[in-house]
């Protein structure tokens, strides 16, 4: 009998989801345009509605493979899983969650602070353990990056707003300057 | 021919102009190369400062960095799948995993090759027919032939890079809505932007591209590392032979044509060349499938069309005072720093500086090919640095160019959502090509849409009155017929071998 994966699942139901929503919210611009018949949500809709159909041939297509995968699965009993150790996972949702929290500390502390501490951070995180490495790698990107923006371009980068990291990106934008 | 011998004299003949030009080309190369940065942070850092140059050197300067940036940005998009500029994210789609399969030399050679000729033969034709081209254009293409060409574009992109039809138009569709986001382009009202005010101008998708490309590749990449499954690309300078380019010069001439009437569309030029011209590439080829999977012919399609539509872009901008993006919009604000209103009176008022323009992008186009090559031998030696140190730089990069281009660091943190969201659509199948053609072309097709029904009386038959449009339409929707017929085709021809193996 065919059925659909847990992942496959979850997809549909992302994309109905997502397709309902935006339709439910469309509501708050669907008003009358005086120039223009199809006014503000006629647009959005056309695209909510095709995202619907084609989320339902993605269903009906996966449920046809999930037919010929059944039958293969009586011919070939085990299947080999790749295994997922824990510890890699967590690495690798630390791998794409140290940006985000880097991201969003620039506005408080500041590029000028945040920058040397995230490259070390993010070269330990992917396995560098060699001190000099760990040194040498953060202030020579560091440095390139304040040579080509802030000395050459004059690229106004976050300063944070406080203290005492502020004080910190100001005292190093005059030693630069 | 007089005058573009009279416009190469006063070029070279000046020391002042020679050194501009100089200037200006390795600047182009060098910012568009660049990481983070493209020709646009070079020309609105020299924008104040133009006013000391005469006219005609200022102009010629911008026409310059126009030409050598949007090759530049080809550069990164093979090496590390960061597009310099929107123009080059095709070439991303093939170049990259040329790298990965250590063709890089190869890749970089055909972006060197095919931007010098795209871009040489787009100058050639607009010394040739500047004024007849601009007088067809803006009498045959309007809004709905503009849209005609955004659908049928959408329909093309559908079918590349998705692992089913279905996840190719969901990318596509996903990559509109996200367009939709901001103002509507009529009536100017407030649409999904949850009363926040960084919404109402929209996502900006230069944080959004760089996240699509550079920060998901980044977390790709990393992800083997920590799998143990990561494979560094191996360096290689084999440039691509005589005889491989001879078997693509039909896609070479094709993305010429394509490239050059793309880009004489003012406010879409380049960006729809390269993609028109890499769709175009697939729906040609006997094995699209392959396309996205390090396809030579994908990186000399994109390549070769948005070099083609530099010169076109200075058509509508000379003969009509219309910007075709964002750098020639820039080029205006030169042209009035000095006094001078770009358009039609401009050929008469101020012949020689437009043919001054005309020979420094001839030559820039020509000194291309032999600066690309150099930089080709200097810039692929960066994949020799262990990626685990390339990650952060890539990613700082990134984040500096996301927070230049309007100073908020929530662009930065939307490139590392957008970056998120694109590492786990790859995983499940999606096309992150397909959601940028998507956000690109989704406020370009919409507005032209809503411009066209108000033309046509909300009369849809009467698209198929216009033959361009018509024709265009029709196209798009027999791609979209051919390939749904084909996909569940695909699949039941697949249901039926297992039952009959069974």
């Amino acid at each position: 009998m065919a059925r659909l994966s847990r992942s496959q699942i979850l997809e549909a139901a992302f994309w109905i989801g997502f397709a309902a929503l935006a339709y439910v919210f469309s509501y708050n611009f669907d008003r009358e345009i005086e120039i223009y018949r199809f006014g503000a949500s006629g647009w959005p809709r056309v695209v909510i509605l095709l995202i619907a159909l084609a989320a339902v041939c993605q269903i009906l297509q996966s449920l046809r493979e999930s037919r010929r995968n059944a039958r293969r699965a009586v011919v070939q009993i085990t299947e080999t899983v790749p295994e997922r150790k824990l510890e890699d996972s967590l690495r690798i949702t630390a791998v794409l969650g140290l940006p985000v929290l880097y991201a969003a500390l620039l506005d408080i502390s500041g590029f000028y602070f945040t920058t040397p501490i995230f490259i070390a951070a993010y070269l330990w995180l992917n396995g560098e353990r060699r001190l000099p490495w760990l040194i040498g790698v953060p202030v020579f990107i560091y440095a390139v990056l304040l040579t080509v923006f802030t000395k050459l371009l004059y690229i106004g980068l976050p300063t944070g707003y406080v203290r005492p990291f502020y004080d910190f990106s100001n005292w190093l934008l005059v030693l630069i300057k | 021919m007089e005058d573009f011998l009279q416009g190469t004299l006063t070029l070279f003949g000046n020391p002042t102009s020679v050194m501009i030009f100089v200037g200006g080309l390795l600047g182009g190369m060098l910012f568009g190369a660049v990481p983070g940065i493209s020709m646009l942070t070079l020309a609105a850092i020299i924008l104040p400062f133009t006013g000391n140059l005469t006219a005609s050197d200022a102009i010629m300067l911008y026409s310059v960095i126009y030409c050598a940036g949007v090759f530049g940005g080809a550069i990164t998009a093979i090496l590390f799948n960061i597009p310099g500029a929107p123009e080059n994210a095709p070439t991303a789609f093939d170049g990259y995993p040329m790298t990965c399969k250590g063709q890089a030399g190869k890749a970089v050679g055909a972006a060197v090759l095919c931007s010098a000729f795209g871009g040489t033969c787009s100058a050639l034709l607009m010394m040739a027919a500047t004024a007849t081209i601009a007088d067809w254009a803006i009498s045959a293409l309007g809004p709905p032939e503009i849209f005609a060409l955004v659908f049928f574009g959408l329909a093309v992109a559908s079918s590349v890079g998705a692992s089913t039809l279905w996840k190719g138009w969901l990318s596509v569709l996903l990559g509109l809505m996200v367009a939709t986001v901001g103002m509507d382009p009529v009536g100017g009202l407030r649409r999904y932007d949850f009363g926040f005010t960084y919404l109402l101008a929209g996502i900006h998708f230069i944080p959004t591209i760089l996240g699509f490309f550079a920060v998901s590749e980044v977390f790709v990449q990393l992800e083997k590392r920590v799998r143990g499954t990561y494979e560094a690309p191996k360096v290689n300078l084999d440039f691509p032979s005589f005889l491989e380019f001879w078997k693509l010069k039909l896609a070479v001439v094709r993305s010429v044509v394509i490239g050059f009437f793309a880009g004489i569309l003012p406010g879409i030029g380049a960006v729809l060349a390269a993609f028109m011209g890499y769709n175009e590439a697939v729906r040609w080829s006997k094995t699209p499938e392959k396309f996205g999977t390090g396809e030579l012919e994908g990186v000399v399609s994109s390549e070769t069309a948005n070099n083609a539509a530099t010169g076109a872009a200075m058509i509508p901008l000379l003969a009509l005072g219309l910007p075709g993006g964002a750098l020639t919009a820039m080029m205006i604000g030169v042209f009035q720093i000095h006094g001078i209103e770009a358009g039609p009176l401009v050929f008469i008022n101020s012949k020689d500086l437009v043919w001054v323009v005309f020979s420094a992008m001839f030559f820039a186009n020509i000194s291309i090919f032999f600066l690309g090559w150099l930089q080709t031998k200097t810039v692929v030696h960066l994949l020799r640095v262990p990626f685990h140190f390339l990650a952060p730089a890539i990613l700082l990069f990134g984040s500096v160019g996301a927070y230049a281009v309007r100073g908020l660091a929530l662009d930065v943190l939307v490139m590392f959502a957008a970056g998120i969201l694109a590492f786990f659509l790859r995983r499940s199948g999606y096309s992150v090509a397909g959601i940028v053609l998507g956000l690109i072309l989704g406020k370009i097709g919409e507005q032209n849409f809503a411009q066209a029904m108000q033309m046509v009386h909300y009369d849809p038959v009467a698209f198929m009155g216009r033959p361009i449009a018509a024709l265009l339409l029709v196209g798009g929707a027999l791609t979209i017929a051919v390939n749904v017929v084909k996909a569940f085709r695909g699949t039941r021809a697949s249901v039926d071998d297992e039952t009959a193996e069974a």
